[in-house]
């Protein structure tokens, strides 16, 4: 009896489903929420509030509101960088691979995606200032999806530099 | 880092933009749509049937026919919704042969199943709204379970599922390499011999 080829695809996906709700469940808890998001959130607007003051001055920080005298954003859940981090533990945990490979995968991948969020944010903030239709624009079509497509492949390289290591040498 | 990145690089850019033209030129239309789909999924749980959506540019306006005339309609935002479409174009876009056959059919059932998902998150959004905005009539219509059902499923969408189904869409319907290799090895034999059947050993 031959294989069903997307047999592999549909338990990944299934995985990374699974994977992707109970993440989301974990961080949608109140205490969770409360004790390490909102933290988190206030940590990356205070990190963007520091570049953005290299750029002009007057750019601070409260909470998780990043303000200038003319324009204030405030960083919620969606545009923190944990969203796109989130699918790519679902997507890395659904995926064949050892330990160490995820680990490193999950570390550096979050990295690379807070770096990448706190140039989303200053870009944000600076287009809101001058245009808040095109801010509008940028923020919903343009940024999110960038962030998920640097998840994504970021994902496709760690599977192709690690997890498929191990397949190619049973071979 | 592999070879083709700039290529890659330069098919997701174009798939990126042609994903944004979509989504932008088609969300008036795609909103009557999903508001034709949606409504009835809405009424099957209602006795009577009073849901109305009614779709406004790139929103929906949530209609009841036992709502005071007087009293504001909410409204649901859909750009936010279906901004996935962008994400799977451009996936689509960086497989290896992106306007080979296999890819546009895989495209193209990625796209419809996206359909189905962008109605249950409509319908996911309207009772979250009917949980859990309407004030009073939220709590008496809406016991503790549904409501945090309803508010945590409409949640889950706007933070991870958007975005996870179009990625899960894309790995389900992507050509995998092997029949992208076949399919390249077939153009090429069937180059070759004009009029004669391409035996392709894989």
């Amino acid at each position: 009896m031959t294989p069903n080829p997307l047999k592999p695809r549909i338990v990944f996906v299934a995985k990374f489903g699974v994977a992707l709700v109970v993440l989301y469940a974990i961080v949608a808890l109140n205490p969770v929420n409360d004790h390490v998001i909102v933290p988190f959130t206030a940590f990356v607007a205070h990190c963007t509030a520091l570049m953005l003051s290299t750029f002009e001055s007057g750019v601070v920080s409260v909470g998780t509101v990043i303000q200038s005298p003319r324009f204030a954003l405030d960083v919620r859940n969606g545009c923190n960088g944990v969203e796109a981090t989130l699918l790519l533990v679902a997507a890395i945990l659904g995926f064949p691979a050892s330990l160490r490979s995820r680990l490193i995968g999950l570390g550096v991948a979050s990295i690379a995606i807070e770096l990448l969020n706190l140039v989303r944010l200053c870009s944000l903030f600076l287009l809101g200032e001058h245009d808040r239709k095109i801010f509008d624009f940028v923020h919903v079509a343009v940024w999110q999806s960038l962030i998920i497509l640097a998840a994504i492949a970021i994902f496709v390289l760690w599977s192709i530099k690690f997890a498929e290591k191990p397949l190619v040498k049973s071979r | 880092m592999p070879r083709n990145l700039w290529s890659s690089l330069a098919k997701g850019a174009a798939g990126f933009l042609l994903g944004l033209l979509f989504w932008w030129s088609l969300s008036t239309p795609y909103a009557r749509l999903l508001a034709t789909l949606s409504e009835p999924l809405i009424r099957i749980s209602e006795r009577p049937s009073v849901t109305r959506l009614i779709a406004d540019g790139t929103e929906l306006t949530i209609d009841r026919d036992d709502f005071p005339r007087s009293s504001p309609r909410p409204n649901l935002l859909l750009m936010d919704i279906t901004a996935n479409i962008i994400l799977l174009t451009t996936l689509f876009a960086v497989n290896r042969r992106p306007v080979s056959d296999r890819n546009a059919l895989g495209f193209l059932l990625a796209s419809l199943s996206l359909i189905v998902v962008h109605v249950a998150a409509v319908v996911m959004n309207v009772e979250s709204i009917y949980a859990l905005r309407l004030g009073p009539w939220s709590a008496v219509h809406y016991g503790p379970v549904a409501r945090n059902f309803w508010g945590a499923g409409a949640h889950f969408y706007s933070i991870a599922g958007v975005f996870g189904a179009a990625f899960a869409l894309w790995w389900l319907f992507r050509p995998s390499d092997r029949s992208a290799a076949v399919s390249a090895a077939g153009s090429a034999a069937s180059r070759r011999r004009p009029g004669k059947t391409p035996n392709i050993r894989s």
